[in-house]
């Protein structure tokens, strides 16, 4: 039978569509709620927008989208994160986080360091970093992604994704580099 | 081969993204001794990038909790139509459609009881409703005050309306003219309270333009929606899927490009409109001022012709039970910017063009020493988005930092300095640098205080960025304050109310009690609040000293202030008691710039915008004898050129400070403050004669130029121009003036002092924001270089250098 498209339909469809959604939920809900958490603020804003993208994958489709899933499930979760996000009008966890970093007075990266794990202040150290830097750098090192697949997540030209995280790395390493005792420890 | 540390190609490697070939021909030059360098530097980004794997892989996921993952099988299970991407509008497929009609009669059935859409609503929606829900748009039009209302009836007439459907002036309809009209109101529909029956609603049919829409109606608009909405421009093939639409929603290419001029697409409407609170009702309810209707809103005097007036008097009884009888309020219509930057607002500015020395001997501006501009430019890249052209200002941005000027001596109020040198953008041009110094008052010496602070506890100001911020900064402030000072709070929603009547600075604890009680909830009325304000700042003035009204808000005057004019007027009038104005923008968004600039500028004050706490500080405590004690009022500045030496010049900037010639000795005209400390520079781009000049004015053709001899006393006279200004005391009514004659020594542009060189670059980087036809050969390269390694005021310029990177990267990004 064919649908009003012109399309084959085969019955058994259905039952393969809704384990392939299920398998891409389970694969994906949490990195996706990670990821859409940190341009909404708020953890049920983000589960409404991972929500939403599932619900979009049962429509999309599959043939198109099944070889590129993961960077088709980010885009729409980002587009639909920062829709929410401009209606809302909050601030991002990202610029939270920052203001408090700027603000304190710095106790230098030294004292910092003493007693504290390479882990926390390597996470201080990603969490200031600005944000288009700090959401590329997470795509790749959080979520592994390539650049092509960054591009295609975030809109930004392949060169640009690049650069932003080439200009991450090199920030990130030279701040290691200022707390001693943290570089070295593979 | 020998690999630069600096190859880009390096980092690639690290992480894996190079080809094949490529990795071959790295890695065997890595083996090379030559290239030690290279291999630490690998093996050390090759750590950091495995440790920045770990911890971040280590960072907890949560998951999406039972409910939505039910939500999202029960549509995985039910869904049997593969439905390709967007190539052909999902609201033809039979199914969709019947369910869209229906989902459409429910918006137009229900619309007393549709209240704000929370997330549970939401969640229960069809996978139908939502994408007809997504397809079209309900749109809000620009407040508009009928006439014979005065403010306040108005505004309750709008707080009236508790629901979503909106109401449109018979002038917004003659303004819009030809929008497609998804539904409009049947007789029927207005006239009952009932719920209308669903079978009706679904026979409305679209009436194709807003020309048949009267006052007091309610319509929903087919929008052009894509589904992926970005904050970019759409792609051409996302334009041609619109261009389907349209012709499907029987909407011509015309209408269409016309309501894109007008920037109605891609409002995210939906929001609901402030609800009616219960006892806001039943005040209404007990108004007696308010219960007979006023008259019907006035017909339009717009050139398209007016609708009919539909059934006019059934629009006073619009609502039934008598306890709204009030006409409807036209609403805000919020044209999207262009750019995508919704429910923002920002005044058009139109450059300052080279002007020809001998028609335009004269240049007269008021002195600003806002710095708002930078702090909303520097949010906005840092937030991924190129800033709107009309948001930057480029003398608030040159103004930003500070410069080191020589203060002034024997108890003037402030000294002038001109320097002159090579112009970076243009070499044939010269660029001149103005630059007031206000005397340095230290803390300890400034004078007693009298502030009260007028703060918005309305609804908008919830946000995170926006009332703790308030706190926090103006907590910062009162804590420089002592047993001189006097502080007062009112805070102002729909209401106003005065929180803390005027304290002595010395009860620190009171105070800071009062700024943390506050809480927001409610709309924005912004009237009472500053009548109340400055009240009590007269109550409590001190001669001679300080005294100020900090207002904080986000702007967002959109309920309540029918008339941007009134309250602009308000604070104009209450300006002239000596009580001052600081205006703090705080949050995204809302923020409503031109209107804070605005007021700041009426109210004899200054407008900052604080985006963090370390703005916050910035603002309010390190430079908070300048904020706070103006040092002189009224600064005018009126540059005289002269022909002899100058063909055309351009002030950069300032272009909403300009005065006419003749207001320079206008005592009666109000320009700017300058505070303690504070430095205000001024540039000017200047066409020695000799040069080519571009002015795209023509040539006199009765007089010739030069367009007078030159004055004999001055003929052969070196200087390239004169400098004057004028100002008054801060309470005084009578202005001074200083004049300061400027010989430009021909110093080049590289042979400058470094704060000539920088504010130039400061004002190139604005000049390429805007893409000024005026930034002659600047590129953002050209801006790194000329603000150079300068390591003075270090903190600012170090942050000004790595925006003008990021926004490199930035403009990389929108030129595709």
């Amino acid at each position: 039978m064919t649908d009003s498209f012109g399309k084959v339909l085969n019955m058994t469809d259905n039952n393969d569509r809704s384990e392939w959604v299920r398998d891409a939920m389970t694969r994906h809900e949490g990195p996706l709620v990670r990821y859409a958490q940190r341009i909404t603020g708020d953890l049920e804003a983000a589960r409404d927008v991972v929500q939403d993208t599932f619900l979009k994958l049962c429509t999309a489709n599959r043939d198109q989208v099944a070889d590129h899933l993961a960077p088709w499930l980010y885009r729409v979760c980002r587009n639909r994160a920062l829709d929410l996000r401009k209606k809302e009008a909050r601030m991002q966890p990202l610029s939270d986080e920052r203001a408090a970093v700027e603000a304190g007075p710095d106790p230098g990266p030294a004292a910092r360091a003493e007693g504290k794990e390479t882990a926390t202040m390597l996470r201080t150290v990603i969490d200031a970093l600005p944000d288009q830097q700090q959401e590329v750098f997470r795509l790749k090192f959080q979520d592994q992604m390539s650049y092509k697949e960054i591009s295609a997540v975030t809109g930004f030209p392949l060169n640009n994704v690049r650069y932003l995280i080439h200009t991450a790395l090199k920030q990130v390493r030279s701040e290691l580099r200022a707390m001693p005792g943290l570089m070295g420890e593979a | 081969m020998k690999l630069d540390i600096n190859d880009p190609r390096l980092l690639d490697y690290v992480l894996g993204e190079l080809d094949a070939e490529e990795t071959k021909t790295i890695e065997s030059a890595l083996e090379d001794a030559e290239n030690n360098e290279a291999r630490q530097y690998v093996a050390e980004m090759g750590v950091v990038a495995e440790q920045s794997r770990r911890v971040l892989g280590a960072e907890a996921t949560e998951t999406l909790g039972d409910n939505r993952r039910e939500a999202v099988m029960s549509e995985a299970g039910g869904a049997t139509n593969v439905t390709p991407m967007r190539t052909k509008p999902v609201w033809m497929e039979p199914l969709l459609a019947v369910g869209a009609v229906a989902a459409l009669a429910c918006f137009v059935a229900f619309p007393l009881f549709f209240g704000p859409q929370g997330r549970e609503s939401m969640r229960r929606e069809t996978l139908a409703e939502r994408q007809e829900r997504d397809r079209t748009r309900s749109y809000q039009l620009p407040l508009m005050k009928p006439e014979g209302l005065d403010d306040e009836e108005a505004s309750l007439a709008f707080r009236a309306q508790e629901n979503d459907a909106i109401a449109i002036s018979a002038d917004e309809v003659g303004r819009l003219g030809g929008a497609p009209v998804v539904s409009a109101p049947q007789a029927p529909a207005r006239a009952s309270s009932a719920p209308k029956d669903a079978k009706e609603a679904a026979s409305a049919e679209p009436t194709g333009n807003l020309q048949n829409v009267g006052v007091g109606d309610s319509v929903k608009i087919r929008a052009n929606w894509y589904a992926d909405s970005t904050a970019t421009a759409p792609s051409p093939a996302e334009k041609r899927g619109r261009r389907l639409e349209a012709e499907e929603a029987q909407v011509s290419p015309e209408t269409l490009e016309q309501m894109e001029a007008l920037g109605y697409l891609g409002v995210s409407s939906n929001e609901p409109l402030p609800a009616v609170r219960p006892q806001q009702r039943a005040d209404l309810q007990a108004g007696s001022t308010l219960s007979a209707p006023p008259a019907p809103a006035p017909a339009p005097a717009a050139a398209t012709p007016p609708p009919p007036p539909k059934e006019s008097a059934n629009k006073d009884e619009w609502f039934e039970d008598g306890t709204r009888n009030l006409p409807r309020t036209s609403l805000a219509f919020r044209p999207l910017d262009r750019d995508g930057y919704g429910g923002e607002a920002y005044a058009p500015i139109q450059e300052n063009a080279f002007l020809p020395v001998g028609q335009n001997p004269l240049s007269t501006f008021s002195v600003d020493v806002d710095t708002a501009s930078y702090s909303n430019v520097r949010r906005f890249i840092e937030n991924g988005q190129l800033p709107p052209p009309n948001a930057v200002r480029l003398e608030e941005l040159v103004n930003y930092f500070a410069y080191d000027y020589t203060p002034p001596v024997d108890g003037a109020p402030f000294s002038v300095a001109v320097e002159t040198a090579g112009c970076p953008w243009a070499p044939d041009h010269r660029l001149a640098k103005i630059g007031v110094k206000g005397k340095v008052i230290e803390a300890a010496e400034r004078p007693a205080a009298n502030i009260v602070f007028l703060i918005d506890v309305s609804g908008s100001m919830s946000a995170p960025n926006k009332l703790p911020l308030v706190q926090e900064s103006l907590k910062a402030l009162v804590r420089q304050m002592d047993e001189r000072d006097n502080v007062g709070i009112v805070t102002y929603a729909s209401g106003s109310q005065i929180v803390l009547q005027s304290t002595n600075g010395e009860n620190k604890g009171a105070i800071e009690a009062a700024i943390n009680g506050l809480s927001s909830g409610g709309s924005t009325h912004g009237s009472a609040g500053i009548q109340d304000a400055y009240n009590m700042a007269r109550q409590h003035f001190i001669p001679g000293g300080i005294n100020r009204v900090v207002l904080a808000t986000d702007g967002d005057f959109n309920v309540g202030i029918v008339n941007p004019n009134a309250l602009v007027d308000l604070i104009q009038k209450e300006a002239k008691s000596n009580v001052f104005l600081t205006a703090l923008g705080f949050g995204m968004g809302n923020i409503k710039d031109a209107t804070l600039e605005q007021l700041a500028d009426k109210g004899n004050g200054n407008y900052a915008y604080i985006d963090d706490f370390a703005e916050a500080r910035r603002e309010l405590v390190d430079k908070m004898t300048g904020t706070l004690v103006t040092i002189a009022k009224d600064v005018k500045i009126q540059v005289e050129f002269n022909p002899a030496h100058v063909q055309a010049y351009r002030l950069l900037g300032y272009e909403n400070r300009a005065l006419a010639a003749e207001d320079f000795n206008d005592d009666t005209k109000d320009a700017g403050e300058i505070g303690a400390g504070h430095t205000v520079t001024a540039l000017y781009e200047i066409v020695p004669v000799g040069a080519q000049v571009n002015a795209n004015i023509d040539d006199l053709k009765y007089q010739t130029t030069p367009a007078s001899p030159p004055a004999e006393d001055t003929a052969g006279s070196p200087e390239m121009m004169t400098v004057k200004l004028r100002y008054k005391q801060p309470e005084g009514d009578t202005s001074a003036k200083i004049d300061y004659p400027v010989i430009d020594n021909g110093v080049a542009f590289e042979q400058a002092g470094e704060d000539f060189r920088f504010a130039a670059s400061v004002a190139a980087y604005g000049m390429i924001l805007r893409n000024s036809q005026y930034k002659g050969t600047a590129t953002l390269d050209d801006v790194m270089n000329w603000a150079g390694a300068s390591e003075k005021g270090i903190p600012e310029r170090r942050e000004f250098q790595n925006l003008v990177v990021t926004t490199k990267t930035l403009q990389g990004q929108y030129q595709r």
